[in-house]
């Protein structure tokens, strides 16, 4: 019986360390790595998330029926279709903290007195998955 | 309603938008002429600088979306509708299409421009030569090439 009891102590000892240790380990894991493919991906993964829910939406949309992040970015990434200026993206991520990015994308046009820059914010968590509620309409003009 | 400019607006010609801004928000592939409006009259509407740029202070952050401003003016209509007394509002030039004048609303199109009317000059900034320019409102006019190029009059916002 003192044998188990010791086995029993041994063992729950070592257990204790080795989740200790992998706690330990994930949390200095670093964030996944993202290219700007994969940010673009997880936004058009997420293009149903509603304006009224993201925070200076409010009459961000091309036509006052858009409702989505998705009906906003279309309404202006259809105008790099026009083939005179310049038409680009801009695509960055920064962290903001141990487990937290925010990633921003957005769609610039230059044609003479035309020059503008509209898009988005979102938060990009450890494991590569948006916040849909951290959503942020960017843009001025 | 402010009918009077006490504002020297004449001082801001030629000037860069860095030199209104204390935000950091000065990147030259932005759109600054509702910035440049907002700082010169003092409007914190809606999404201001300090949004886009994540510096500065909150208190001197201005609104900069030209839709954002239009709604805020108590009196809108197409500019050869303005009383000839009116000396000094805001000066909107847009497509029609984009504008609804009985819901006093602008569309957020990316083609809209607004400037400073006062005595007879539009001042405005100009997101070609990166910096402040005035203009008579024939020349404004033409900011924008296409059809139904409108100009259109905002009294200012309290």
């Amino acid at each position: 019986m003192i044998k188990f009891k010791k086995y029993a102590f041994v063992g729950i000892t070592v257990s204790i360390i080795i989740v200790s240790a992998l706690k330990i380990s994930l949390a200095d894991k670093p964030l996944l790595v993202l290219d700007n493919k994969s940010i673009l991906k997880l936004l058009i993964k997420n293009d149903d998330v509603l304006l009224k829910d993201a925070a200076h939406c409010n009459g961000v949309g091309t036509d006052e029926t858009d409702k989505t992040i998705g009906d906003y970015i279309s309404g202006f990434w259809v105008m790099h279709s026009e083939k005179q200026g310049q038409n680009w993206l801009e695509i960055k991520l920064d962290n903001i903290s141990q487990d937290k990015r925010l990633a921003k994308v957005l769609i610039y046009r230059k044609n003479g007195e035309e020059n503008w820059g509209w898009g988005v914010s979102f938060e990009i968590n450890k494991t590569n998955n948006i916040n849909r509620s951290s959503f942020t309409c960017l843009g001025s003009g | 309603m402010a009918t009077t400019c006490k504002i020297n607006i004449k001082q801001y010609l030629g000037s860069n938008i860095s030199a209104l801004c204390s935000n950091s928000y000065h990147k030259s592939t932005d759109n600054h002429c509702a910035h440049f409006v907002s700082h010169v009259l003092g409007f914190r509407y809606g999404f201001k600088c300090k949004g886009m740029s994540g510096k500065g202070n909150a208190s001197e952050s201005a609104s900069i979306r030209v839709h954002e401003v239009f709604r805020k003016c108590p009196e809108i209509g197409e500019w050869s509708s303005k009383k000839a007394s009116t000396k000094f509002c805001l000066a909107f030039v847009t497509s029609s299409s984009n504008v609804n004048l009985k819901t006093k609303t602008m569309r957020n199109h990316p083609k809209k421009h607004i400037g400073i009317f006062h005595s007879g000059k539009i001042y405005h900034y100009s997101n070609s030569k990166n910096k402040v320019v005035k203009q008579d409102p024939a020349a404004y006019a033409k900011h924008y090439s296409g059809k139904n190029i409108t100009v259109y009059y905002g009294t200012m916002p309290k």
